[in-house]
């Protein structure tokens, strides 16, 4: 094995040279304890404070609350409802009108008759003896401006009829254990004639009660939709069991809509307005 | 639990306002803006909107409705606060209304159908999905109520070291959605009528504001009733409130009714927007009157800028049972300084 030197080093050691060495001086101060001229000395105040740590009277505020909900089924908001006012008189013309095909006559005699439609249509024809258009009274403006809104025939609305207006412990249907959805009815008539028609609306703003057998039913049970007028439906959330009799409480609507597209309204007085004729009919959409 | 949040968007003054929300859902990116919401209800907020949820979820159904002018990304998040990681994300396409599903790591996993959906349109969307790593994961997505455009199981949904989601992502980047009536639920089965566990369809969000005083105790800044302080439809921030030094003090509003159009309520929420004015410690919990009962809602410390505290109730507390549109309309709620 041969041996190897990695790093040779030599150390020397040496006397600086004195004469090439120098002293270097970076500040000389001259100290002096003394005693001061008392009358020349101030003193000085700049800022002076208290401070106390302890408790604030702190107040709470609120400045926004709301309520969410989450629902379900955004409906078509509900037609405008017809106004009610005080100047309509008599009479009232009400026509329900079935359409049904023409009566085919056979030479014999012998009839064909087919009817197009299940339920009737309905015509009104309304007067208002007066309508107010005085500063504090704003009758005439409601109706001219109600009529103006639905543009004549064009648009639909709730016609709260008053002769046919709600019904108590309307038949529904009897449960036959599958079906969980009824369109809502109702039936008028006395002395053993009836008809029965779908409603046009329900009007919601009154009250809406379900039995089953003559037993009211909890609110959360069910749900009225509204969605599609003379097509309003009473849904169960979960299927009643067969054979109970369904009737409800409740008030509704006719739908319907002006039969002209223009409405005449006299002046007679000063800030008194009539018309002699407003006519209305059902619709079935 | 089963509903777990939701929010309509349309008590917000602003993007700055937005972030205010505190508790169960959060919001970290003020670069929002609101505009009239969906069928012209309330207000809907569109950019990028960072969602962060108080927990995590491995199993989830996050419903929205969605206005997409060209493209949107729905990403849903683990440590949404902490940086986040995606652990997918559901793409809407606008030009040719297609929706793909990439995993955390931007692989494209799955599409639906072309032209599923139409560029400046509302529509409604669910998403279910479930995080789990080696194929063990799903995602299905159903528009509107029940048209399922797009399922995928068997795909791994987890790609971060958690296998859940406490956030979701949307906006941004270019996308130009605006968001509504977002709701977000878990498997949990719920009470009522809607367990709020699955597709429970396409809802909006109604939201009520005071409109009278029902009892009050509160001192109000001005105006002729507690409830004028606090009914602003965008948060006003000190310019109109009511405020107590007096614990056990508390203001009990009349709020609004429904439209007459509401078939079923799925869930109630209060959210209100408090703050103390000084130092010291201020506590404060909601109240909800319904029928003779009165419930309050978690205990909330105050910060010193306002925040949004939310209690949800998704029954009524009077029956047990799910919320009729009576009931809702004749409910009460305010507020409680508790100390």
């Amino acid at each position: 094995m041969s041996q190897r030197a990695s790093q040779t080093v030599a150390e020397a050691l040496a006397k600086a040279d004195v004469a090439q060495t120098n002293a270097r001086a970076s500040q000389v101060v001259s100290e002096a304890l003394a005693e001061a001229d008392l009358a020349q000395t101030d003193a000085r105040a700049s800022q002076i404070v208290s401070e106390a740590l302890g408790q604030s009277a702190t107040t709470a505020r609120a400045t926004q609350i709301v309520v969410e909900l989450l629902v379900w089924n955004y409906a078509v908001p509900t037609p405008p409802v017809y106004p009610q006012l005080p100047g309509l008189g008599y009479s009232v013309i009400w026509e329900p009108r079935f359409v049904n095909a023409p009566v085919q006559t056979h030479e014999s005699g012998t009839e064909v008759r087919i009817g197009y439609g299940e339920n009737p249509l309905h015509n009104f024809e309304l007067v208002y003896n007066f309508l107010k258009d005085t500063p504090g009274t704003i009758e005439f403006k409601t109706f001219f401006g109600f009529f103006l809104a639905v543009a004549g025939s064009l648009g639909g609305f709730c016609f709260p009829n008053p002769d046919d207006r709600s019904v108590e412990r309307q038949d529904i249907a009897t449960t036959d254990g599958s079906t969980n959805v009824w369109t809502l009815v109702r039936t008028f008539g006395a002395g053993g004639f009836t008809g029965t028609e779908p409603v046009g609306y329900v009007d919601i703003t009154a009250p809406f009660n379900v039995y089953f057998d003559g037993v009211l039913q909890l609110g959360n049970t069910y749900e009225v939709i509204r969605t599609t007028p003379v097509s309003q439906q009473i849904r169960f959330f979960n299927t009643p069991g067969a054979g109970k009799k369904l009737s409800v409480d409740m008030s509704y609507f006719y739908y319907c809509r002006f039969a002209d597209d223009k409405l005449t309204f006299e002046k007679f007085l000063h800030q008194l307005w009539t018309v002699s004729s407003v006519k209305l009919m059902s619709l079935r959409r | 639990m089963g509903l777990v949040v939701f929010d309509g968007y349309d008590h917000y003054l602003n993007g700055n306002d937005f972030t205010n929300r505190s508790g169960v859902l959060q919001y970290s990116n003020t670069g929002v803006t609101f505009q009239t919401g969906r069928f012209g209800y309330g207000k809907a907020v569109s950019g990028a909107i960072r969602a962060s949820l108080s927990s995590g979820f491995s199993e989830f159904y996050w419903g929205s409705a969605l206005n997409i002018g060209d493209t949107d990304t729905i990403s849903f998040v683990d440590n949404q606060v902490g940086g986040g990681g995606n652990q997918f994300s559901v793409v809407f396409d606008g030009s040719n209304g297609q929706i793909g599903v990439f995993n955390g790591a931007g692989t494209l996993i799955g599409s639906s159908a072309t032209n599923v959906f139409s560029v400046n349109t509302w529509s409604h969307w669910q998403i279910h999905g479930l995080i789990a790593p080696s194929s063990g994961g799903s995602v299905t997505i159903v528009r509107d109520t029940s048209d399922t455009v797009l399922t995928l199981s068997g795909i791994t949904t987890q790609h971060t070291t958690n296998a859940t989601i406490n956030g979701w992502n949307s906006g941004g980047l270019g996308a130009n959605a605006i968001v509504d009536d977002t709701y977000f639920l878990d498997t949990t089965v719920g009470g009522g009528l809607y367990p709020c566990n699955g597709f429970i369809g396409d809802l909006r969000v109604d939201t009520l504001f005071p409109v009278g005083d029902d009892a009050v105790q509160w001192t109000r800044l001005s105006g002729a009733t507690n409830a004028s302080m606090v009914n602003e439809t965008a948060m006003d921030s000190d310019t109109t409130y009511n405020f107590s030094a007096t614990p056990g003090q508390e203001d009990r509003l009349n709020f609004q009714s429904l439209v007459n159009t509401i078939n079923a309520v799925v869930g109630l929420q209060v959210t209100g927007a408090y703050r103390k004015d000084d130092a010291n410690v201020r506590t404060l919990k909601q109240l909800l009157k319904s029928g003779a009962t009165e419930v309050y809602g978690a205990t909330n410390t105050l910060p010193s800028t306002y925040a949004y505290f939310t209690d949800i109730f998704p029954l009524d507390p009077n029956t047990g049972l799910s919320w009729t549109v009576a009931a809702i309309n004749a409910l009460k709620a305010g507020y409680n300084l508790v100390s």
